[in-house]
């Protein structure tokens, strides 16, 4: 092997660091899935076999452009997925806007990320964390129409490179809003036979973890909490905002 | 606290766990003073129900004492005593708006998993199954209720006891239901499958509509003397041909709407009925998950242009439904979990006011910790069994 200077070296030892990681929060993630069994158990270990595979290839691949792919190719050997997915929200477009604004509310929502900060430039930037592991990456929003369209992509060098947008538009009759997401993500890759085999994985796990998200979201706008069958824990902090319609009661 | 959990086919015990807590804001700690247990519990008795684990807390017709309120609940506090619908609701999402409370948007965590079943989920269910919530539930010392404001009917009269209302949880409305569901008319004869107590409510409910007359099919002899005493014409399916029956009482038009209220389990409707054996083969071979015996036998028997009323329970898949039969004859059908948070108010009011008394249909009353012998009790339809009421 060519030798390589301070800094590539440096940058091989992260880049090996985090495939350890990956792989480590892959196999966990599988184990604990398999053992748990049943449909959310499958979910999660699908979702482990997934990062274990890119633990063990450590391969990455360049976001591509998107006029060449084929939406939801369950084959690609990439593993790259393009989701839509939509919600509709017994909100205005302007509650639901002012909603998405609130990134301690937002992160509430998605139950897969560990943390979710702005910074001073005012991207995001999400943490995914699991026992040792971390995954991290920074989103842009490269536009922001108030109460109609959030369009945003990964900062490149982040662990999952992706883009895609929020919109909101008027739902029919007295339902309120509707909120589609459209996310395409290259996750870091997966090649050849083990590829093949977890991409439609891949996909079923993107979508119904986008879908559970979303719902978790509606919940939390329309009725202030996030549904839980816990019998104990700590009282979750309140949601920050004036729920606005009352309740009804029979 | 003592609780009754699920451990398996035919195992059910009473042990001790943690007491549960307010967790979200709009939650209530209940104390429960009287709980029942449900022909659909037996489903999960007998193993039928997917998605459950070993440990899970059964029961969904409980009502007891507040002990405990979270901060965004302003109607009802410590001290309240209190009736809770089976069902688990927002009151604020699209279908509570619409009284359509059991198909909540926002109260199954576990949405995914139903959506994966039935496309879409409706609410939470006290202790009926992950995929419908995963909520711990009644048959228990202490509950945890969600949306504790939507979701608790405050008893103002001391003097009433707990049987009279206890049903308001589920079997009351749900009979109930079935019944408007029939969409009766002056003059309209209806059927009943199934005197187990919705049955027996439908039964009641059916008069409280102005139905003509009642048909009540089963073939245990003390339900059909239970149906009886409600005003229904008793049909023993093992004694007669239930078809034959139905059109010679109707002078040849059929019942005007038949009420499934026996749902997923149904037994065989007698020696030559051999759609009791093809069931139960494809059931073991899970190539079935449901028995609609009871439901076929309703689409044949039903007149031209008549109602099915199915408060259920159905789960997933069925086979040899004879849908040609229900279209030729240009059927309706209405079905589903009961929206108990429309009918508890105004059913309490009937209560009160004497027109109906619940309690007519228990025949056992048993301590918590006695549940596991009431189960079995239950099941076998022993010692004259239709309805038993535990006290924790």
């Amino acid at each position: 092997m060519a030798e390589t200077s301070n800094s590539n070296r440096g940058e091989a030892q992260r880049e090996r660091g985090m495939r350890i990681a990956t792989g480590a929060l892959g196999s966990a993630l599988l184990v604990g899935g398999l053992r748990a069994g049943r449909a959310g158990g499958l979910l999660l270990a699908a979702g482990g076999a997934s990062l274990l595979a890119k633990g063990i290839t450590g391969q990455r691949r360049a976001f591509g452009t998107s006029g060449a792919r084929v939406r939801q190719r369950l084959l690609a050997p990439s593993g790259e997925v393009d989701l839509h997915r939509a919600v509709t929200i017994g909100r205005s477009r302007e509650e639901v806007y002012a909603f998405l604004q609130r990134i301690e509310d937002v992160q509430r929502a998605l139950a897969h990320v560990s943390e979710l900060r702005r910074a001073a430039d005012g991207s995001l930037r999400f943490t995914v964390r699991e026992r040792q592991a971390e995954l991290e990456w920074t989103i842009e929003i490269v536009e922001a129409t108030e109460n109609e369209r959030i369009a945003f992509r990964s900062r490149p060098g982040s662990d999952l490179e992706c883009e895609g947008s929020v919109e909101l538009s008027a739902a029919p009759g007295d339902r309120g809003t509707e909120l589609r997401l459209h996310l395409r993500c290259a996750p870091p890759g997966v090649s050849g036979r083990v590829g093949r085999t977890l991409a439609p994985l891949r996909r079923v796990l993107g979508k119904h973890q986008l879908g559970a998200e979303l719902g978790r979201m509606k919940q939390l706008i329309e009725t202030g909490e996030i549904a839980t069958s816990a019998m104990r824990g700590e009282e979750p902090a309140m949601l920050a905002m004036n729920h606005g319609r009352e309740e009804v009661h029979a | 606290m003592r609780a009754l959990r699920w451990h398996g086919r035919h195992d059910v015990r009473v042990e001790t766990v943690p007491d549960p807590e307010i967790v979200n804001p709009h939650d209530a700690v209940v104390e429960v003073t009287s709980t029942a247990i449900c022909g659909s519990d037996l489903h999960l008795y007998d193993g039928y129900i997917p998605t459950m684990k070993k440990g899970d807390i059964l029961g969904h017709e409980f009502m007891g004492t507040v002990v405990e309120v979270g901060r965004e609940v302003h109607r009802v506090r410590p001290g309240d005593r209190v009736v809770v619908p089976f069902t688990i609701a927002c009151g604020r999402c699209w279908f509570c708006r619409k009284d359509l409370w059991s198909l909540c948007d926002n109260t199954n965590p576990n949405a995914t998993i139903a959506e994966t079943a039935y496309g879409f989920s409706g609410s939470g269910l006290f202790g009926y199954s992950h995929m419908l919530g995963g909520y711990a539930g009644g048959q228990a010392e202490l509950v945890r209720v969600p949306f504790a404001d939507v979701g608790c009917l405050k008893i103002e009269d001391a003097s009433i006891p707990d049987e009279k209302v206890l049903f308001l949880t589920d079997i009351f409305p749900t009979g109930y239901m079935a019944a408007e569901s029939c969409d009766i008319h002056p003059g309209d004869v209806v059927a009943v499958w199934g005197c187990g107590p919705v049955g027996q409510m439908a039964i009641r409910s059916a008069f409280l509509f102005g139905a003509e007359r009642v048909l009540a099919i089963d073939d245990v002899p003390e339900r059909l003397d239970m149906a009886k005493a409600g005003g229904a014409t008793p049909i023993d399916h093992q004694k007669t041909n239930v078809l034959d029956v139905l059109k010679d009482i109707t002078a040849g038009r059929g019942p005007d709407a038949c009420i499934d209220a026996v749902g997923m389990e149904a037994h065989g409707l007698g020696p030559s009925d051999l759609t009791q054996w093809y069931d139960k083969a494809k059931q073991a071979l899970r190539l079935e998950t449901d028995r609609p015996t009871a439901l076929r036998w309703a689409i044949m028997a039903c007149r031209k242009g008549g109602t099915i009323s199915a408060p259920g329970v159905y789960g997933g898949l069925l086979d040899k439904v004879p849908f040609g039969a229900a279209f030729g004859k240009g059927l309706t059908f209405r079905m589903g979990q009961t929206h108990v948070h429309k009918y508890m108010r105004p059913l309490l009011e009937r209560i009160l006011a004497g027109d109906m008394d619940p309690t007519f249909v228990i025949t056992h009353r048993m301590a918590l910790e006695d549940g596991p012998e009431g189960y079995a009790k239950f099941l076998r339809k022993e010692d004259g069994c239709i309805k038993i009421v535990l006290t924790p």
